[in-house]
């Protein structure tokens, strides 16, 4: 299903280290080209091919749209730099410690992740003691509560117990200041300070940290799986892909992770991750480490073979398949149609799903 | 690498480009070129000598002048 | 072969289905499209332009349709997206021709990162680039299109693209879009102008389309140096005044007036103000339009 996307194909192609063999005069670029901005990882596909000096051998006008999505991606990280430099300022003139997450923390840490990597807003972790500290600390700066209306407001305070989402007056930057790393109206409840406990302190800066790389994993397993944030699907997936690849080497690796996930009470997403990891992108997880996470994350067989073919039907659902006959008729047919993007929120939550089993069996194209 | 770009024309304007911020400054030229100066470690002394005989004011004056200067340049991140 | 030599049921097969290919300058352009305005609208106004063939990469791919739903039957509107991604919010479907000008507009600023893509009507005579940036209310788009009609040659109305390799400017004619009573005064200006429809009551106020002349396509490859950046100031009743703009604040200006400055970092503005350092810089204010031609072909002489 999954492997006739040519998004996929071509990133499972970087990570096998195949990416030198395919045919760079007649790859279907436009094709590649369309799925990847669909998916937000146009730069990363170009970021790769940069990488690998490759560039040079995809034909001239594919390669400007190549080019300048990678002016996207490093201008992105730019600012993302500068960002984090402001509310550094602000913050540490507080004294409030804080924690980057999810995108900025993959430019900060210049992992794997930050490849060709897009993202808008500013996530940060503080204290929940210091939230109020950090809010008053940012407005001070210029970073200003959104006017949302009072209901909205309520929700964000009482209920997601965080800070709206604050925008820079001049900038127009968002940072989102979290103190918690799920939601905590979620079943599962993670203590944040475990993982501020092992997060890595930045070079010369004191009080800024990044998570550790076996928990960032996890906190974007949590954010795809727990969340349902599923917009940015394909790209969260490569991400991932990147992030395990980098940071896991060796069976004491998968050890430590499996031992963390349950530490931290979020074996399921981790599962589920590792899971579709492996199927969609070939990350290289060993059987033995996906069954371990099964067990301790206490699936049935059941629950497992169902998530599988419930994914799996999401993935076909809407996919018109791509046929690859190059340019001619197949141009039109080829095309992906929203598949991760529109995915309905229902068919990705174990918890929700047994009541929408009707509609999931009955599941059209729409 | 410098971290900032200066455009003069010859006018008494100069436009400061700060290239890891990616904003853009309208200074006069003079004030340009301290800046340019003070990017470059150049010693104090150097520069209120400039800023006094230029401006035609007390070597105290001048010091002032410039400590107020690098405060507004550093708020607008065009010093460090 | 170009988009009116198409035959007349294959217009309307790729509209639906695979979509209409064509040209313009450096870009190749695919629309679909299920909105019979949207069809008259390329029929009329890009009739004149190359056609890709089945081979040619296509660099945009965009889709203006009708937005399903009860809607539909009580307030019809439109949608424009691009490989999926919708950067507008649904208008009201009259304005399904003015919304794929736009959105194509949007597609090109927001890729086309080869280029310092600058908010202004770019028009050429006698190999000299005049770039016209679009302050609201300054008169750009009616300036552009008089002048248009008078001699001077549209690269654009909306945007010009520097680019970045060679500093010179490169066409994307397209119609020229002018809203309100400018409407009718190129109407009266340049009676021969070929114009669409009005459409009432956009988000920009009224607008219509007005055909890019036949020589903007002649020369769809040939960039231009530029030469003049004028920033015009449309004032009633005012009299007619060419003046000098130092050169700092015309690069401060201009700054603002570029699309993709930021992404560009300091290459944008290295390209900038190579740009300024070797063009004229003018505030040109300016009450009608033949006084305003004779001020700016005053430029060239």
């Amino acid at each position: 299903m999954l492997d006739d996307h040519l998004v996929v194909r071509f990133l499972r192609h970087y990570g096998q280290g195949t990416l030198t063999s395919i045919d760079f005069s007649s790859y279907p670029w436009e094709i590649l080209i369309r799925q990847a901005r669909r998916t937000n990882l146009l730069s990363r596909c170009a970021f790769f091919l940069c990488e690998l000096e490759l560039l040079d051998k995809v034909p001239k006008q594919p390669r400007i749209h190549f080019i300048n999505s990678i002016k996207l991606s490093d201008a992105n990280a730019r600012s993302a730099k500068v960002e984090v430099k402001q509310i550094y300022k602000a913050l540490s003139k507080a004294k409030v410690d804080f924690v980057l997450l999810k995108g900025a923390a993959y430019v900060w840490a210049g992992n794997n992740a930050s490849k060709g990597r897009l993202f808008t807003d500013t996530d940060i972790l503080v204290a929940k003691e210091n939230l109020v500290i950090a809010e008053t600390a940012l407005a001070n700066s210029g970073w200003l509560t959104s006017s949302l209306d009072v209901y909205t407001q309520k929700f964000y305070r009482e209920w997601m117990h965080e800070i709206p989402p604050m925008t820079h007056l001049k900038r127009q930057t968002t940072i989102d200041v979290h103190h918690t790393i799920i939601p905590p109206t979620s079943r599962l409840k993670p203590k944040p300070i475990k993982f501020w406990q092992q997060a890595d302190a930045a070079e010369d800066m004191p009080g800024l940290y990044v998570l550790s790389p076996i928990d960032m994993i996890i906190h974007s397993a949590t954010h795809l799986f727990h969340e349902g944030e599923f917009e940015q699907g394909l790209r969260d997936i490569s991400d991932l892909d990147l992030l395990i690849r980098e940071a896991i080497a060796s069976q004491n690796g998968w050890d430590k992770l499996l031992h963390r996930a349950v530490e931290l009470d979020l074996v399921k997403p981790v599962y589920y991750a590792l899971n579709f990891t492996k199927k969609i992108l070939d990350a290289p997880i060993p059987e033995d480490v996906i069954n371990r996470a099964i067990f301790q994350a206490k699936m049935s067989k059941f629950d497992v073979k169902l998530m599988d073919v419930l994914y799996g039907r999401a993935l076909a659902t809407n996919h018109v398949t791509n046929k690859m006959k190059g340019q001619g008729v197949a141009r039109w047919f080829l095309y992906i149609r929203s598949h991760w993007l529109k995915m309905p929120v229902h068919l990705l939550f174990p918890h929700l799903f047994r009541k929408s089993w009707l509609n999931l069996t009955g599941q059209k194209d729409h | 690498m410098s971290k900032i770009k200066i455009c003069n024309w010859g006018g008494d304007e100069s436009v400061v480009y700060n290239i890891e911020f990616g904003d853009m400054h309208l200074l006069s030229s003079f004030n340009a070129e301290l800046l340019a100066l003070m990017q470059k470690q150049t010693v104090q002394s150097l520069l209120i000598e400039k800023v006094s005989v230029t401006h035609g004011i007390e070597r105290q004056e001048a010091e002032s002048y410039l400590n107020s200067l690098r405060i507004e340049y550093k708020k607008i991140n065009l010093l460090d | 072969m170009l988009v009116s030599e198409l035959p007349f049921e294959k217009i309307n097969a790729d509209f639906s289905d695979s979509g209409l290919c064509f040209k313009t300058g450096i870009f190749n352009i695919a629309v679909t499209s299920n909105i019979p305005a949207v069809t008259r609208h390329i029929r009329h106004f890009y009739s004149h332009y190359d056609c890709n063939n089945e081979t040619d990469f296509i660099d945009l791919h965009v889709e203006v349709k009708a937005v399903g739903g009860y809607r539909r039957f009580y307030r019809p509107q439109v949608s424009f997206s691009f490989d999926g991604y919708e950067p507008f919010i649904p208008l009201p479907i009259n304005q399904a021709p003015a919304m794929f000008e736009w959105g194509l507009n949007w597609c090109i600023a927001n890729t086309a990162h080869h280029y310092l893509i600058i908010h202004s009507a770019i028009i050429e005579k006698d190999g000299y680039g005049l770039i016209l940036p679009g302050t609201p209310g300054s008169g750009k788009s009616t300036l552009c299109a008089a002048l248009v009609n008078k001699g001077w040659r549209l690269l654009s109305d909306e945007m010009a693209l520097l680019s970045l390799a060679d500093g010179l400017i490169y066409p994307a004619p397209r119609p020229v879009s002018l809203k309100n009573k400018s409407i009718q005064i190129i109407k009266d200006f340049a009676p021969d102008a070929v114009f669409g429809e009005v459409m009432i009551d956009t988000l920009k106020g009224d607008i219509a389309h007005m055909l890019a002349p036949q020589s903007a396509l002649a020369e769809q490859t040939t960039a231009v140096k530029p030469a003049f950046l004028v920033f015009p100031h449309y004032k009633d009743n005012a009299e007619k005044k060419l003046i000098g703009l130092p050169k700092s604040r015309a690069l401060m200006t201009l700054a603002e007036h570029a699309f993709n400055f930021n992404i560009l970092g300091k290459q944008g503005f290295d390209s900038m103000s190579n740009m300024i350092e070797n063009v004229e810089c003018y505030d040109f204010t300016y009450a009608d339009l033949v006084t305003a031609l004779e001020g700016i072909d005053s430029l060239i002489k």
